[in-house]
């Protein structure tokens, strides 16, 4: 599996005038999109899933990528200037970001947020080559049944991490895989089409990740149409000063690169684990940098480590995430989902053979992720100011076009009324189910692991003759469905610990309260 | 726009319960999935199955983790706004239909100007952002991305460049 004897094909692909067109053209949308209100990453890549439709292979996951990356370090911008994170992600960039903009220095706010963004998604890219390589080795070695426990496995950890109660999240992640069983069986005959013709090839995949990750946030904008935000309030948080202190200097920058390295090395961790996703880096990255500071105090009040740690972690969880997902074939999170998508939609099995039997994909998608911070770097250093005013753009204007262009995006992925009226009755479920606290990433990454798991699994048993205790008994099989039993159990003593001392602190609330009305 | 409010444990007891219900309900019709072919190979109904136990399982779990705890003063109620909901979907569905059977101009223009409207009160902006977001919507995906959306009155033949 020598990767790097790919190198000088994968440049070519990387470098190909359309593909670095792309690559652009995907940071400038992916940083727009992600400085609108509400738009993460998820959302961006399941608004532009269709465009990739016409793209080489390549070609159309170097574009997602340079989205994702994008929109990543996108939602920083509305988080510094107005106090309103684009992402989720960006929430922990506002504490120290804010403040420092309130202060008269927003460009320096923004110019640590590039910087910091832009290298840590370098680190996260250099040991994402390394990593996946050594993982798709190990993943070469594994037959069915281990790759259905590796399936079982990251289910577990999503259902784990994802959401604050545990049952909500497996009852999502049996969701989607429920869902993914339905129509045509590799087993012979059909399942849960209730002789509806337009079922029989089940849900397709961007019906499926447009509605549950795209169609609740389009559904929220929709209802706050009607809501308006104080304009002049937003014209005065966005006005820029040109003051000295407002630059940062390459000095000031090589200071940060301790920060920068921690906060990139734990992003591309957390970004390997199934679930946990970017606003679980970037919150990670922050305490950890202020646990370990010589001024803790400082943080909150605008300090450079408070922006340069949360986002230099959460766009190292876009190269970190690709770890498992391209390596196993296990998606982390709902964007990476998509991103295997499009690898699906495209006729390519995301897993170890990829690393053999890939050609140059992988290390194009290496070059296209350098390519993609390069772009990042120049656009976010030197284009800021054309964006700041979509952050000053009202969520509640978005709603119509957002849902009009999903549902457009959708009709012409196979030019069919179907998948419009599939998209709107799952988009109205995943809304209900969001709003009872399921949230919807288990859902759609079990919808992408169902097929895998259940492949997997039907190998293995008529490799055993159909005995199911073969299959589970053989022993990376047997170790990695205890590790996911355990992290399950885990998981949900955690959460009622946690609900304990909650109650403890309402408690200790309340009996302050009474004390003091005496 | 009306809204509801339901306690959160109610809530909680209606998801679960929900879903027990579709579990049962969805296992009772595996039984009419074809069987193996083969002695010792998996059906199509073995896989939809593990998961509904598993299923199940989560549902009887949350349930009756539900009724034995105790109604916490943190647990705001869910508060759904029924209304906007409602017509949300409603105008999906018209937005669908007349994608259909009128074409993709009159829909996309009612969809947006309606929108537009609804938020601005204001006539001409309206019917500006909606035909600004039928041209957008014609040449990127009629033209630039060759998408055969039923059109009524813009052409299919007209070309890029042309």
């Amino acid at each position: 599996m020598d990767l790097f004897a790919q190198l000088g094909p994968a440049l070519a692909l990387a470098f190909d005038p359309v593909s670095l067109g792309l690559i652009i053209l995907g940071v400038l949308l992916g940083v727009g999109l992600g400085v609108l209100p509400g738009f993460g990453g998820s959302q961006a890549l399941a608004l532009l899933f269709p465009f990739t439709f016409l793209m080489e292979p390549a070609a159309a996951v170097m574009f997602m990528l340079a989205v994702y990356s994008a929109a990543e370090y996108g939602g920083s911008i509305p988080a510094i200037l107005i106090r309103t994170p684009g992402t989720t992600a960006a929430v922990m960039t506002i504490l120290d970001g804010a403040p420092m903009a309130e202060g008269g220095r927003p460009r320096r706010a923004l110019t640590i947020s590039i910087v910091a963004g832009v290298t840590g998604g370098i680190i996260s890219t250099m040991v994402f080559i390394l990593a996946a390589s050594s993982l798709a080795w190990l993943g070469l070695k594994f037959g069915p049944s281990e790759l259905f426990a590796v399936g079982v496995f990251g289910l577990s950890i999503v259902g784990s991490f994802v959401g604050r109660d545990p049952t909500r999240a497996f009852l999502g992640a049996a969701i989607g895989l429920l869902i993914a069983t339905i129509g045509n069986s590799s087993f012979g005959g059909m399942r849960f089409v209730f002789d509806q013709p337009w079922l029989f090839d089940g849900v397709p995949l961007i019906v499926m990740i447009v509605a549950m990750l795209a169609g609740p946030e389009a559904f929220r904008l929709m209802l706050s149409i009607r809501i308006f935000p104080n304009r002049e309030q937003l014209e005065k948080m966005t006005q820029t000063t040109g003051d000295a202190d407002d630059r940062l200097t390459f000095r000031e920058y090589v200071r940060l690169i301790p920060t920068l390295l921690r906060g990139g090395l734990l992003g591309t961790f957390v970004g390997a684990l199934p679930g946990p996703g970017p606003t679980m880096a970037a919150v990670l990255a922050y305490n950890e940098e202020k646990r370990w500071s010589r001024k803790p105090e400082k943080f909150g009040t605008g300090i450079d480590e408070g922006i340069a740690a949360p986002e230099s972690s959460n766009n190292a969880v876009v190269a970190g995430a690709l770890v498992p997902a391209l390596a196993l074939g296990i998606p982390g999170s709902g964007a990476i989902a998509i991103l295997l998508g499009v690898l699906i939609s495209k006729g390519i099995t995301p897993g170890p053979t990829l690393f053999s039997d890939g050609g140059p994909l992988i290390m194009a998608v290496f070059i296209g992720l350098m390519l993609a911070n390069v772009a990042l770097l120049f656009i976010g250093l030197f284009g800021v100011r054309f964006f700041v005013p979509l952050a000053r753009v009202p969520s509640g204007v978005l709603g119509p076009f957002v849902f009009a262009l999903l549902m457009i995006g959708v009709y012409a992925f196979d030019n069919s009324f179907s998948h419009v009226v599939m998209l709107i009755v799952l988009a109205s479920i995943a809304w209900m189910l969001d709003k009872a606290g399921v949230s919807t990433l288990p859902i759609i990454l079990g919808f992408v692991m169902g097929p895998i798991i259940e492949d997997n699994l039907g190998r293995a048993m008529i490799i055993a003759n159909g005995n199911l205790w073969t299959v589970v008994s053989r022993p990376i099989t047997a170790t990695l469905l205890i590790v996911a039993m355990v992290t399950a159990v885990w998981s949900y003593f955690r959460t009622v610990q946690a609900e304990r001392k909650m109650a403890e602190e309402e408690e200790e609330n309340s009996q302050r309260a009474e004390g003091n009305s005496q | 726009m009306k809204s509801i409010e339901i306690p959160r444990r109610r809530a909680d007891i209606f998801l679960y319960s929900a879903f027990l219900l579709l579990t049962l309900v969805a296992y009772s019709v595996t039984g009419s999935f074809p069987s193996p072919l083969l002695a010792g190979y998996p059906g199509s109904a073995m896989f939809p199955r593990l998961v509904l136990i598993v299923m199940g399982i989560i549902c009887l779990f949350g349930l009756v983790r539900v009724l034995i705890s105790s109604v916490k003063k943190t647990d705001a109620p869910l508060k759904f706004e029924i209304g906007g909901y409602f017509l949300i979907v409603a105008s999906l569905i018209g937005f669908a239909l007349l994608l259909t059977f009128v074409g993709m101009e009159v829909a996309v223009f009612a969809f947006i100007a309606g929108g537009v409207f609804v938020r601005s009160r204001r006539v001409l902006l309206s019917a500006g952002a909606g035909l600004a977001a039928v041209v957008v919507v014609y040449f990127l995906f009629v033209q630039a991305l060759s998408v055969h959306l039923p059109l009524m009155i813009l052409p299919r033949y007209l070309q890029m460049g042309l």
